[in-house]
């Protein structure tokens, strides 16, 4: 693992395809949505882009060129999606044309983060995932209990554990980060 | 900014949102924001209460195992030619029709060859067959899987000589996740856990388990039957829990017959202690033993042929005197077939059998039919039983 830069991708193969797939959804998901907010429709024109990535079955040298390819393919596929649905010209020309490099990196950033955040939340029950959020936004706990009506206990059990799983899966987020530099 | 600094910048982010920024870290990350307006906005939106509202509570794992479903299915229409199993399917029917001309060459050549089983009927034994269930709702089909690694964050599942090894990464983590193991009807499945603890999975079977298998918590939940070769630890027992009984082991080998469908609840003792708990009362096994609970939660022991009970997981069908009924559902697990009755009494008649489970199903209903007043007719995917 130590060394995932030339970590070689084969989407020919079905499973390191699927793999791939669901590694990305989420941030895909978030990254095309910026660019038009429909989820729904998001989610068949990223179905199409991943049905033609299977029928070229290319392979890819590591994950820094692969995923270089995939966003510019879904930010292409977002801006013809625009272009012929003629939803909003001015929108359009605003994206297209002012768009710097920089600006589509940083909508990669704010994804990814979103899709790591998301992945880490992901196996919290809802309840949790409440009890949390409220206490990340500032409310006190007597704030939540009363929001949420719940007791205070419930809470601090929901806090507590939500920290003890969460900083677990944080600290392994981040040594993952880590080990790949190359990217 | 190049590619290349992505992966620091997420880094710096995620620890700013934890609260765990160096000195250092602080400053890189503040030049990283001074440096274009564009990234001071990105920093800001990722602390915004409505971005983590939405990366929280988005309920993605779904969304993603629905989206795949259908891109799974569109490739598998469009390409079938490419897909493992179809190219396994040919290869089968390319065989199968090979042994059909060589049964009707065979037939035509001995023509005074009991004819009585030429109706066309196909029961294949099971094989190696599972769903994995992630505790995150994901699912991984095993079949047509072998000698793969995947890694899931806290453990790592890897596939080995058709044993499923599945081994945790880090030491201490958060416990109250289960995956779970769904063997069908027509499978079996052999798992092996990070303490060395070995569990073979009958037909129609789950299990589940911690997603990580650490000492303070060896808890597994059973339906169905297993059998089991636990890790000696004293200090840290071993607990199956079934909806009928509890079983609390030190480090042993046992079977446990636990089917939503059938009467009884058997534990049965290889080596080694076991305890049952059953209504708050504890029953200690011994070896070659077996306790059965039925229905109405009456407790026996008695002293059993272990050989009956764990046979299958060694490759054969075994059945001492034992009832049509028993023995045909335990056949219709394997081979994946209905039974309908249709003389009375049928149900009550005897057999004793020890076959090969690899074989066809032909050959285990021919022994039965030369042995008692029994013969069976094939439908679709049910065998008719009537009387001679």
């Amino acid at each position: 693992m130590a060394n995932r830069n030339a970590h070689i991708i084969d989407l020919g193969n079905i499973h390191v395809f699927q793999q791939e797939y669901e590694a990305h959804f989420t941030a895909l998901k978030h990254f095309a949505m910026q660019y038009h907010p429909d989820e729904e429709q998001v989610c068949d024109l990223l179905q199409d882009i991943w049905m033609k990535l299977w029928e070229k079955k290319e392979t890819y040298i590591n994950e820094a060129s692969f995923k270089t390819y995939l966003y510019r393919t879904v930010r292409n596929r977002m801006l013809n999606f625009i272009r012929d649905q003629k939803i909003n010209e001015e929108r359009l020309s605003q994206l297209s044309f002012e768009e710097s490099e920089d600006a589509i990196i940083n909508k990669i950033i704010e994804s990814e983060i979103y899709a790591l955040i998301n992945e880490a939340f992901s196996e919290l029950p809802d309840s949790c995932k409440r009890v949390y959020l409220e206490s990340l936004k500032g409310a006190s706990q007597k704030e939540i209990a009363e929001k949420l009506n719940i007791s205070i206990n419930t809470i601090k059990k929901h806090i507590n554990n939500a920290n003890h799983y969460l900083k677990k899966r944080l600290e392994n987020i981040l040594s993952l980060l880590l080990l790949l530099k190359g990217y | 900014m190049e590619y290349s600094d992505i992966n620091k910048v997420k880094q710096l982010l995620i620890k700013k949102l934890t609260g765990q920024l160096s000195k250092d870290e602080k400053n890189d990350l503040e030049a990283w924001e001074k440096y274009s307006p564009e990234n001071q906005k990105s920093a800001r939106k990722i602390s915004t209460s409505e971005f983590l509202e939405r990366a929280i509570l988005d309920n993605n794992k779904n969304l993603r195992q629905k989206s795949w479903n259908n891109l799974h299915s569109q490739i598998k229409k469009k390409y079938p030619f490419r897909s493992k199993s179809f190219i396994w399917a040919r290869i089968a029917a390319t065989v199968i029709l090979l042994i059909g001309i060589g049964t009707i060459i065979y037939f035509s050549v001995n023509p005074s060859q009991n004819t009585e089983h030429t109706d066309t009927y196909t029961f294949h034994p099971g094989c190696k067959n599972a769903i994995f269930q992630f505790s995150n709702g994901e699912s991984l089909d095993l079949k047509d899987l072998s000698n793969f690694t995947i890694e899931k964050g806290d453990y790592k599942l890897i596939s080995q000589e058709d044993t499923l090894y599945i081994k945790k990464i880090y030491e201490e983590i958060y416990e109250d996740t289960y995956n779970t193991i769904k063997v069908p009807r027509g499978g079996e499945y052999i798992v092996k856990l990070d303490d060395e603890t070995v569990i073979y999975l009958n037909s129609e079977s789950e299990l589940k388990i911690p997603t990580v298998f650490s000492k303070e918590n060896r808890h597994a939940y059973l339906k169905g039957e297993a059998y089991f070769s636990v890790t000696h630890d004293k200090e840290h027992p071993f607990i199956v829990e079934t909806s009928q009984m509890k079983i609390k082991v030190l480090g042993t080998k046992f079977n446990i017959r636990c089917y939503d469908n059938e009467p009884v609840c058997a534990a049965t003792l290889v080596e080694g202690a076991i305890n049952i708990e059953h209504k708050n009362k504890s029953y200690k096994v011994l070896p070659g033993n077996q306790i059965c609970i039925n229905q109405e939660g009456l407790v026996s022991n008695k002293e059993v042929e272990t050989y009956l009970y764990t046979a299958w997981k060694d490759g054969r069908l075994v059945f001492e005197n034992a009832p049509l009924s028993t023995i045909m559902n335990e056949l219709g697990r394997w081979y994946n077939f209905d039974v309908t009755y249709n003389a009375p009494d049928i149900e009550d008649m005897h057999f004793t059998i020890d076959v090969k489970k690899y074989g066809d199903l032909s050959k285990i209903i021919s022994l039965m039919e030369k042995m008692n007043k029994v013969k069976f007719g094939f439908k679709n995917q049910s065998i008719i039983v009537d009387k001679k």
